[in-house]
């Protein structure tokens, strides 16, 4: 019931008195008009952005245990160290941070900005960009490198280091400046971004690939051919090592083997006398002699593979063990984490050989010591060099080989079982035969 | 400062609140909005600022001194009519007290030639040195006029041709001058219409400065919902017509006539939503502070014929040109001939004007033609009508008659848009040879946009038309809108914002498009 006093005071204004909104309801109405207006732009922005960035970093930030190492460089880095490797071999904890196009100095921003959330004892960094003289990256590869960052001072400190002209940096202060433009990829199934996470790197931010592609090969030089010149990228490598040595981090340079130009060779080899003028160790995992041209490269020019990754983060954790003598997390309680991220990255490398129909990147998977094989050659078959390479790289985890024994099969080719080793479960069994692209996973119809 | 930039969005909240923070005196207002104006106008060239000075400072002391013979007539006459009512003065003596008419129209020569050579020097200077050269050229003479390097000063057409207005104006008697300085500085200066108009009349705009302007919670409502259909024909409908156009115009010689007459009609929605995007912007900034901007486009593609089109487009030029440059000629009063020649003077004006470049004076000069070929057709138009039994008064017959208008005007506007005049007459012979089997069989994607692009601006366009028709007949939807539900306004207010954040053509992808206008 309305009080009588307010009720006559009520009536004697006009109707359009009455309608007419309340100072305090033309201030509601701004705030919810402008929450509304906020929230819906914001469900936008996670609708059409990019997720790439939070599939790379997001567990380098959920991560509440510490990293022993962190890497740094480019994809040459990004596809070659894999710490659950490290962990699994060494005991150390380490997270790659290494992203496509990354320049050295981009890599150093990294760095500035990683240790934010993570400081970890060593920092390494890969020297194949050593020669560029540039700061900045291409942009859309920047996104996947800064946008997981939050926006802080010293992301924006980064952006203008790399980007000069202020409507570059715009797009990665404000990333939907660019995203929105996806609306015309849109489907109902991408509300769902708006609460759903992205998905996560399993590898603590090691990309793989299991295709086999010969690389080219150039003459090794003799690391005294050097090149005497300075570069945008040496002069970043400094700064990469003085913020190491500000933050009380060991900076480790290091060279991930790839096809290197005799022109690349000299600019890394002039390396060794800049570390040695830093007094930094340099790592030259290129003159190790570790990969193989025609099995461990994904593609012909840069990129290894994962048998290649294996080989080199086996060599490099053993460096890092032996240099700089790091603790041995395994049995340590509070990164009983990793024992889980390590089974979670086995089981995923398993779904994905399971889902392999190549001969030769099965093999590469090979490489992984979980899994174990069983192979058959028949005897007419003709088996390509680099088929037999990875099945002689591997074959200590090939527990039963039989080649030209007997007659396996009505025609000419591969019969192949690979199986989990702890539990012998087998992932993946099928014949092989050549189709024209390479030994291919044979379909058999089943009888009617 | 593009009104489509970060830059905008934080200028305009900041000049806004201090604007109404600010405490209530007339000068200190005055003063905060002159250096936002100077601050916004310098963005682009610091430089410019003391061009703007400069314009000011000339025309300021012209008008003053205008006024001040003025003034000083008025107190002749009425001595001169206090005297001639007393007989013991004789006639000769009161004849001899000086009329001050030439020194007046002195001072309005002289400051309307520096404001003008102003103009022409950054404008008109390089264009008349190329076409000079050429004469001399083919006449054999052996002089060379020198280029010379000047960079157009954004918006100088606007700010000269609203200070010449003013000056025009005092001297007319139909404003008086400001003694004020700062408030007339802002007069020229006022940065929603600085660089792309509307050119406003002092009677309006001066009147306005010099009052004090509380917020209104109703006005900020209605300026906004301005600032966003602004930002909605320019975001989503001129700058994605941009893409398209500039990719079809940018490699005209290899493109089917089919594609060139899309292109071409798009440009005609494109320079609408650029431009009418901007006035409306500019409007609607203006009314958040208290201050009304004239309406510089009323439906212009619903026009029946070239002469209602010209009432429509870009009003606030084009009462300029009526009033200071068609009436003193003479207007329509002095015969058919004469009248027709004002037409065509105030059409070549007007294109010279958008541009300095014989593809501006032909679009400009084909538009005057319109006009003189329809009003001698309009008799023997009248008797076919009334011969074959028309009726003139049908939604049908508007119809006809908008979308022939509509064809007139978007044929000049390909003069508009192609940087010479040969480029335009190409364009318009590979219309006439155009293959529209070809181009349905191949579509027109690949000029930039994809599919859903296309659909969404032919939507868009689509969605501006409807709005048109409504204000065409009278019916405003912003105020419709303000009369509904708060919850509904919210969600309407929300929707648009969101709708034009995602749908708009901003950031990196698409190199955003400046105003058109701008460069005038």
């Amino acid at each position: 019931m309305m009080p009588r006093a307010l009720s006559t005071s009520s009536s004697s204004k006009t109707e359009k008195e009455q309608t007419r909104p309340h100072k305090l309801g033309k201030i509601l109405c701004f705030f919810l008009a402008a929450a509304l207006t906020a929230g819906s732009i914001y469900a936008a922005a996670r609708i059409f952005r990019k997720t790439d960035s939070e599939y790379q970093y997001d567990p380098f930030f959920e991560d509440e245990t510490e990293y022993d190492v962190l890497f740094f460089g480019n994809s040459h880095a990004q596809y070659a160290v894999s710490p659950l490797q490290l962990y699994r071999d060494y005991g150390i904890t380490s997270y790659n941070m290494a992203s496509h196009g990354n320049s050295i100095a981009v890599s150093y921003w990294m760095l500035k900005n990683a240790i934010e959330y993570h400081k970890p004892k060593v920092a390494v960094l890969d020297m194949y960009l050593v020669d560029a003289d540039t700061v900045t990256m291409k942009k859309g590869l920047a996104h996947y490198t800064f946008d997981r960052f939050p926006l802080t001072r010293t992301k924006m400190e980064a952006i203008q280091g790399i980007f000069g002209d202020f409507k570059e940096q715009l797009e990665f202060y404000v990333p939907f400046s660019v995203f929105h433009n996806n609306w015309s990829s849109f489907t109902l199934d991408s509300v769902k971004k708006i609460w759903s996470p992205a998905p996560r790197n399993k590898n603590k931010g090691q990309k793989y690939e299991s295709d086999v592609v010969p690389a080219y090969t150039y003459p090794v030089l003799d690391i005294s051919d050097t090149e005497q010149a300075d570069s945008t990228g040496k002069e970043y490598v400094r700064k990469f090592i003085s913020l190491c040595r500000e933050e009380d981090i060991k900076p480790v340079l290091i060279l991930i083997p790839y096809p290197a130009s005799e022109e690349k060779q000299r600019w890394q080899n002039s390396v060794h006398a800049l570390a040695e003028e830093e007094n930094v160790d340099y790592i030259d995992l290129y003159h190790m002699n570790l990969v193989d041209a025609d099995t461990d490269f994904y593609d012909p020019d840069s990129h290894l593979n994962l048998s290649g990754s294996v080989k080199v983060t086996d060599a490099l954790g053993k460096e890092l063990d032996r240099r700089y003598h790091l603790e041995d997390r395994r049995s340590q309680k509070e990164y009983s984490s990793w024992k889980e991220s390590l089974k979670a990255w086995n089981r995923h490398l398993e779904k994905s050989l399971s889902e392999q129909t190549c001969l030769s990147n099965i093999l590469v998977f090979l490489s992984w010591p979980e899994f174990t094989a069983e192979i058959g050659i028949d005897p007419g078959c003709t088996v390509p060099s680099y088929i037999e390479e990875l099945i002689q790289q591997s074959r200590s985890r090939i527990r039963d080989y039989k080649r030209n024994e007997e007659e396996l099969g009505l025609y000419h080719e591969i019969h192949l079982k690979i199986m989990e080793k702890e539990s012998g479960e087998t992932i993946l069994e099928g014949d092989f035969a050549d189709q024209g692209k390479g030994f291919v996973l044979l379909e058999y119809k089943e009888p009617a | 400062m593009l009104f489509n930039s970060f830059p905008f969005l934080v200028f305009f909240p900041v000049t806004l609140l201090v604007y109404f923070i600010l405490p209530k005196f007339k000068m200190v207002r005055t003063l905060w909005l002159l250096a936002a104006s100077y601050f916004f106008y310098m963005s682009w060239n610091p430089v410019y600022g003391l061009l703007l000075l400069f314009c000011t400072l000339v025309t300021y002391l012209g008008a003053i001194m205008i006024q001040h013979i003025r003034d000083k007539q008025t107190l002749r006459r009425i001595i001169v009519k206090q005297l001639a009512d007393d007989d013991r003065v004789n006639e000769r003596f009161t004849a001899e007290i000086p009329e001050g008419t030439a020194g007046k129209k002195f001072i309005l020569f002289m400051t309307l030639l520096i404001v003008f050579a102003l103009l022409c020097y950054f404008k008109y200077a390089n264009f008349l040195g190329t076409n000079l050269n050429r004469l001399f050229d083919r006449t054999g003479l052996e002089v060379r006029i020198p280029s010379f390097d000047v960079v157009l000063p954004v918006g100088i057409s606007f700010f000269t041709f609203q200070a010449a207005g003013y000056l025009i104006d005092v001297y007319r008697g139909d404003t008086i001058a400001e003694k004020n300085f700062f408030r007339y500085a802002l007069f020229v200066s006022f940065f929603p219409q600085l660089v792309a108009g509307p050119i406003e009349r002092s009677r309006s705009l001066l009147k306005q400065l010099n009052k004090i302007h509380w917020f209104s919670y109703e006005r900020a409502r209605d300026g906004l919902m301005m600032m966003l259909w602004g930002y909605f024909l320019k975001m989503v409908v001129a700058d994605r017509a941009a893409v398209f156009v500039n990719a079809v115009y940018g490699s005209w010689e290899k493109q089917n006539g089919a594609v060139l007459l899309v292109a071409s009609v798009l440009f005609a929605f494109q320079i609408y939503g650029d431009f009418g995007g901007y006035s409306m912007i500019a409007r609607g900034a203006a009314k958040i502070m208290g201050i009304d901007l004239m309406d510089n486009f009323d439906s212009p593609y619903f026009s029946c014929t070239t002469k209602e089109f010209w009432r429509r487009w870009h009003i606030s030029l084009n009462t300029w040109f009526v009033d200071y440059v068609y009436i003193p000629l003479g207007g329509s009063k002095k015969g058919k001939f004469r009248s027709a020649l004002n037409t065509l003077t105030v059409f070549f004006l007007s294109g010279i004007w958008h541009g300095a470049s014989w593809n501006f004076v032909i679009w400009g000069v084909l538009n005057g033609l319109y006009q003189i070929i329809g009003d001698i057709l309009r008799p023997v138009r009248d008797f076919f009508n009334r011969l074959l039994g028309i009726k003139t008064d049908t939604a049908s017959h508007s119809i006809i008659q908008a979308v022939i208008t509509f064809l007139l005007v978007d044929i000049s506007w390909v003069f508009f848009r192609s940087s010479s005049v040969t480029e335009g007459i190409g364009i318009l012979q590979s219309i006439c040879h155009a293959d529209f089997i070809k181009m349905f069989s191949t579509g027109i994607e690949g000029y930039g946009l994809n599919g859903p692009e296309l659909r969404l601006l032919f939507l868009a366009i689509l969605f501006v038309m409807i709005i048109d028709c409504f204000e065409n007949k009278g019916i405003s939807v912003r105020t419709w809108l303000m009369t509904q539900g708060w919850a509904f306004r919210i969600l309407a207010v929300s929707f648009s914002i969101l709708f034009i954040v995602i749908f708009g053509v901003w950031g990196n992808a698409y190199d955003a498009q400046s105003f058109i206008y701008f460069q005038f």
